[in-house]
C-alpha cells in the first residue's frame, strides 16, 4: 500500500522536501536547496497519478472492530513503517523517518479542492505569536506564561466550503419617533408612527464554513478573515510538511450554515439603513439566495496546544494573517483579590462622595 | 305658617353660611368654598382638625377655594394663602400659630402656609413631606381621602414637633445617608464586577462568529426600493405640574410651600 503515499524528496540529497511559507518554494531542510513547485510537480506527476486511487482499508485494521471503517493504514515509502491514520487524513509526517507524507487519493477526482491558500506564516512565528498572546493579560497566572511549554504545534490545512451568492432582501419595519411639549401643567407626548420598507440585495463572496467535523467551528471562525487574493489552484505539493484533512462535512450539510451566515448579516445590514428613529421593530422579512456558488478550499491554520494544571489549552492562528486566538486560564486568586479591592475602594470613595453631598445639601438647606 | 317659614329661612341661611361664608367663626377649621365635599364630610374633617389644633395648640386648617383669581388678582397661590389666612383670622395665640392647606380647585394648585410656631414645626422639608400625603389622592379626584391624609399626617408631625423632634429633614437626611451606604456597596459591587469581567474577557478570544460582514463584496447592501412612510400620530396627555419649591417668609412671618395636584 506504499503506492498510496507520496514522499517529496530533494533531488540533490534525497532528504525530505517541504513547502516553505517564506519563499513559496519547495525547500530541503538538509541541504537548503530550493525548487520551484512546477519542477517538483513534474517529477512526481507519475507517482501522484499512481497514488490517486481510492484509499483502501487495510485488512489488518479490521480487528479494530467498528472503528476499522474510519481508519486507514499506509506504509511509509521511505522507511516502510506502517502508518495508521484517520480516514480523512491527507498529509502529515512519518513518525519514524520524519519524511513528509501526502496521500494524493484524499484530494483527487471529486475530492480535489478548488483552491488552496498556502501558509504565509511559519512555525517559529506561530510560537512567537503565542508568547505575545500571553502578554498584557493581568489575570493570566504568571506560572502559566513563565513555565508553560508548547506541547504540540501543527500546521494544518483545514478543509472549508466557501459560499458565494446574492441575498435578496425584502424587509418592513414599524418605526417610531417621539417628542414632547408642555401645555400648562400638562406634558403632551407625541409619537409619530412610520412604515419603513427596504428592498435590495447584498453580495457575499466566499463565506467560509468549516468542513472538518473535528475542528471546532468557534476556533476557525475566530481567526477569520482570510485574504482570498492569495488563493491558488490546489496542488499536493503545498501539503508537504503540514497536516491536512479532507472534508467530512458534506456540502449539503454545510449549506445551512452558510445560508444562516448570509441571512443574519443581510438582516443586520438592512436594519442599519433604518436610522433616525427612537425605536424600530421588524414587521416582516423575506430573504432568498440567488447565484449561489460553492467552492472547496484548504485554508492554513496553526494549532498549538499546551497543558497546564492537567488541562489542555488549544490555540489557533490564521496561517496567512497571523491572527491568534485561544482562551487562557484565569488566576482565580488574583481575580478575587482584584474584585474585593475594587469593591472596597470604590464603595469607600462613593460613600465619601455621598457624605460630602449630604453635607452640602444640609448646609444649603439652612 | 309664618313661623314655619321663618324657621325654614333660618335653616337655609345657616347652611349657606356654613358652606360659603368667607368670614368664619374661630371654630371653622375646614372651609369648602368650592362645594367639593358634602356638608357632613366637611363637618367630620372640621371636628378632627379642631381636635388636633386643641391638642397641639396650633391651628390646623383646610380652605378650598374655587379659583385663585377669586382671592388674589395675580393668581399667586402663596399670596392667596397669606390673604386667606389673614381674612379668616386663623391662628392660635399671640403669634397666631397655625398650619393651613389652601386648595384652588380650577387651578389645581395647593399651598401649605404656616405662621408662628407652625413655621417652627414645619420647615420647607416638613411641608414637602406633608404634601406627599395628599397630592396623589387629590390628583385622582379623591378630595376627602386627600384631606383626611393631610390631617392625619399633620397631626402626627405636629405632635412630634411638640415633643421636640420636628420632621425637619435633619434626622431623615442622616437616615437617608445611612440608607445610601448599601447603594454605595451595590454600586461598588457593580464596578468590581465590571472590572473583573473586563480583565477576564481579555483571556477569552474564542467566540462563535455568526456575522459575515468581512465577506460582503462590492459596496455592501444595494437598495432597490426604500421608503419611510408616516402613517399616524398618537398623543398622550399627562398631568405634570411644575412644582414651585418654596415661598419665602412674608412680612407677617408666614412661610409657604406650593405645588400642583
Amino acid at each position: 500500500m506504499s503506492e498510496q503515499i507520496v514522499n517529496y524528496k530533494c533531488p540533490s540529497c534525497t532528504a525530505p522536501l517541504r513547502f516553505s511559507e517564506d519563499s513559496g518554494k519547495m525547500e530541503c531542510d538538509f541541504c537548503g536547496n530550493l525548487y520551484e513547485l512546477d519542477e517538483i510537480k513534474e517529477m512526481y506527476a507519475a507517482k501522484e497519478a499512481a497514488a490517486s486511487g481510492e484509499p483502501s482499508v487495510d485488512a489488518s485494521v479490521e480487528e479494530w472492530g467498528e472503528n476499522a471503517e474510519k481508519m486507514r493504514a499506509y506504509n511509509c515509502p521511505s522507511c516502510g513503517a506502517r502508518l495508521l491514520c484517520e480516514e480523512t487524513t491527507a498529509g502529515g509526517h512519518c513518525p519514524y523517518c520524519g519524511n513528509t507524507t501526502v496521500v494524493p487519493a484524499q484530494f483527487s477526482g471529486a475530492l480535489k479542492p478548488d483552491w488552496i491558500l498556502p501558509f504565509k506564516i511559519g512555525k517559529k512565528a506561530a510560537e512567537d505569536a503565542l508568547k505575545r498572546h500571553y502578554g498584557g493579560k493581568f489575570l493570566l497566572p504568571k506560572v502559566f506564561s513563565s513555565e508553560n511549554h508548547i506541547k504540540e504545534i501543527r500546521g494544518v490545512y483545514v478543509p472549508f466550503w466557501l459560499f458565494s451568492g446574492k441575498v435578496n432582501v425584502d424587509m418592513s419595519f414599524h418605526a417610531i419617533k417621539t417628542g414632547s411639549r408642555r401645555e400648562g401643567d400638562y406634558r403632551i407626548e407625541e409619537t409619530s408612527h412610520y412604515d419603513v420598507v427596504r428592498r435590495g440585495n447584498i453580495m457575499f463572496d466566499k463565506v467560509p464554513v468549516d468542513a472538518s467535523v473535528k475542528m471546532p467551528d468557534k476556533l476557525t471562525r475566530s481567526i477569520e478573515p482570510y485574504n482570498y487574493s492569495d488563493l491558488t489552484d490546489f496542488s499536493n505539493l503545498y501539503l508537504a510538511g503540514f497536516m491536512a484533512d479532507r472534508y467530512d462535512l458534506p456540502r449539503e450539510e454545510a449549506v445551512g450554515k452558510g445560508t444562516s451566515r448570509f441571512y443574519s448579516t443581510a438582516i443586520a445590514k438592512t436594519r442599519e439603513t433604518v436610522s433616525g428613529y427612537k425605536r424600530v421593530n421588524v414587521q416582516s422579512k423575506n430573504l432568498s439566495v440567488s447565484d449561489r456558488e460553492c467552492h472547496y478550499a484548504l485554508l492554513p491554520v496553526w494549532l498549538l496546544s499546551t497543558e497546564w494544571n492537567g488541562k489542555n489549552y488549544l490555540f489557533a492562528m490564521n496561517g496567512q494573517t497571523g491572527k491568534m486566538v485561544g482562551n487562557l486560564p484565569v488566576d482565580e486568586k488574583k481575580a478575587e483579590v482584584l474584585f474585593w479591592s475594587v469593591l472596597i475602594s470604590s464603595s469607600a470613595v462613593l460613600a465619601v462622595l455621598l457624605a460630602e453631598s449630604i453635607g452640602r445639601v444640609i448646609l444649603g438647606f439652612f | 305658617m309664618k313661623k314655619k317659614l321663618d324657621i325654614f329661612l333660618m335653616v337655609i341661611f345657616a347652611v349657606c353660611l356654613f358652606v360659603t361664608s368667607p368670614v368664619s367663626a374661630a371654630s371653622d377649621f375646614v372651609l369648602d368654598n368650592a362645594g367639593m365635599l358634602p356638608v357632613e364630610k366637611v363637618a367630620v374633617l372640621n371636628s378632627r382638625a379642631e381636635r388636633i389644633s386643641a391638642e397641639v395648640h396650633c391651628g390646623v386648617y383646610i380652605v378650598i377655594i374655587p379659583s385663585l383669581k377669586s382671592v388674589d388678582e395675580s393668581g399667586d397661590i402663596n399670596a392667596a394663602a397669606r390673604a386667606v389666612y389673614d381674612d379668616y383670622d386663623f391662628g392660635m395665640g399671640e403669634t397666631r400659630d397655625g398650619l393651613m392647606l389652601l386648595l384652588a380647585v380650577s387651578d389645581r394648585k395647593y399651598s401649605i402656609y404656616t405662621r408662628g410656631w407652625g413655621g417652627s414645626a414645619f420647615n420647607n422639608y416638613g411641608k414637602k413631606k406633608l404634601s406627599k400625603s395628599f397630592v396623589k389622592a387629590l390628583g385622582g379626584g379623591k378630595w376627602y381621602d386627600g384631606m383626611e391624609s393631610y390631617l392625619e399626617k399633620s397631626g402626627r408631625m405636629l405632635r412630634k414637633a411638640r415633643d421636640g423632634s420636628p420632621v425637619d429633614g435633619k434626622n431623615s437626611r442622616t437616615a437617608s445617608g445611612l440608607a445610601g451606604l448599601p447603594v454605595c456597596i451595590i454600586l461598588g459591587f457593580l464596578i468590581a464586577s465590571m472590572t473583573k469581567k473586563h480583565f477576564t474577557s481579555q483571556l477569552k478570544s474564542v467566540a462563535f462568529k455568526k456575522d459575515a460582514s468581512d465577506f460582503i463584496s462590492g459596496t455592501g447592501i444595494e437598495l432597490t426600493e426604500k421608503y419611510d412612510r408616516f402613517t399616524h400620530m398618537t398623543t398622550e396627555r399627562k398631568y405634570d405640574p411644575v412644582e414651585k419649591k418654596s415661598g419665602g417668609a412674608d412680612d407677617s412671618g408666614g412661610t409657604s410651600v406650593s405645588g400642583g395636584f
